[in-house]
């Protein structure tokens, strides 16, 4: 049979164990959510490449311009701006 | 009957023309102050660039000249229209290509180094409009050879208009701007594979009166590596020369980066351009690897000049 002093030790220790125990699942939660902060704060600086070349998009999107406005699409030439000529060339449009 | 003058600049042709003789010497004075600052802004080749400064001073921002903030803005734009397609970090693949000198001083055979990879993209590069600064994030490289000459083509025509009071013309490289009311029959333009070509060539004749014309090709400022040959037009995704399924595309637009932006994605998108093309309702001439022409949105049947 436990003496008191003895009782007294179990206490003792089971409670210092029930403190690692907390203290162990803080620092993990905490090392989580320290994880998570940190790779969300990552993604916005450092936002990686796009492999979004493989095609061409049906609409632009331009993320600092959620309205999308027009500034992002390419512009046509009116019809009456543009057509066949016979005129001797002014200039020459090709590679370089 | 039109005026006309060329010059080299931006390591290429450039071409000034108006139809008032008396109005030319004016307008290609100011056509060169103003690809003069775009040089010394803009160009990757020279040491003392402002763009060479910048490459060297990534992971900060760097306040930047008004013409440089604007050439780096619509080379954003640019990437964000294109999705990708054309992209301004494409500084180190170009080198790593070999692309690392002004055109006419690459060697014929240089030498080789295999490195296939995505370029940084374009989200890597932050700008400040209200402190007119650029950050580069660690390992981006600007090449702005994509849209700077184009937006140097709209930002000359435009002044060269307003300095003479008139119309005019100017080409740099292919990349064709016009401001000013244009002439009754509009601007002449012969489309051929090499803006090096003489205005005497055979080949297809348009007329434009507004905006600004750009032809993307491969088969021009080619060179070769170690035995391999080379061309300019890099794509994004692996970070080397863009296959060719279309080896020429011409694209008018409302501007000239427009029109280029369009040409230059188009190479990079192969297949897949036509649809985007046809989307956004640009008059486009795409000629295939094997020679077969396909003309889309009022893009005009050939016509030879007469």
């Amino acid at each position: 049979m436990a003496t008191p002093l003895e009782d007294a030790r179990a206490a003792d220790r089971d409670r210092a164990l029930r403190a690692v125990s907390s203290w162990t699942w803080a620092a993990g939660l905490g090392g989580i959510g320290l994880t998570a902060a940190i790779a969300v704060l990552a993604a916005g600086t450092f936002s990686g490449h796009q492999a979004a070349a493989a095609a061409p998009p049906a609409v632009s999107v331009d993320p600092g311009n959620p309205d999308n406005s027009v500034t992002t699409q390419p512009q046509p030439l009116p019809p009456d701006s543009f057509g066949g000529s016979n005129q001797p060339p002014a200039a020459v449009s090709g590679g370089s | 009957m039109l005026a006309a003058a060329d010059f080299r600049s931006l390591g290429t042709g450039a071409r000034v023309v108006t139809p008032h003789a008396g109005a030319l010497d004016g307008a290609v004075a100011a056509v060169q102050e103003l690809l003069a600052q775009v040089e010394q802004a803009c160009s990757r080749f020279r040491g003392d660039s402002e763009i060479t400064q910048l490459n060297q001073a990534t992971g900060r921002p760097v306040p930047v000249s008004p013409l440089l903030f604007l050439a780096i803005e619509t080379a954003l734009r640019v990437s964000r229209m294109t999705a990708g397609a054309v992209d301004p970090t494409v500084g180190t693949a170009m080198r790593i290509i070999g692309y690392d000198r002004d055109f006419g001083q690459l060697p014929e055979d240089g030498k080789f180094t295999l490195a296939v990879r995505p370029v940084p993209g374009y989200e890597r590069v932050r700008i400040d409009p209200a402190r007119r600064t650029v950050t580069l994030q660690p390992d981006v490289e600007l090449d702005l050879g994509a849209s700077a000459k184009a937006l140097a083509a709209d930002l000359a025509a435009r002044l060269a208009a307003e300095v003479t009071q008139g119309p005019v013309l100017v080409s740099l490289g292919g990349d064709i701007a016009v401001a000013g009311e244009a002439p009754v029959a509009g601007w002449p333009v012969l489309i051929a594979e090499d803006s090096g070509a003489a205005l005497d060539s055979e080949g297809e004749v348009v007329a434009i009166r507004a905006g600004g014309l750009a032809t993307s090709s491969t088969t021009v400022r080619r060179w070769r590596q170690q035995g391999i040959e080379r061309h300019h037009i890099v794509d994004p995704r692996t970070g080397s020369q863009a296959r060719v399924y279309w080896r020429t595309v011409s694209v008018v637009a409302a501007s000239c980066v427009d029109a280029n932006a369009a040409a230059t994605a188009s190479i990079v998108w192969g297949a897949d351009a036509p649809g985007w093309i046809e989307a956004h309702k640009l008059a486009a001439r795409l000629v295939g690897a094997d020679g077969e022409v396909l003309r889309l949105n009022g893009w005009p049947a050939a016509a030879l000049p007469v």
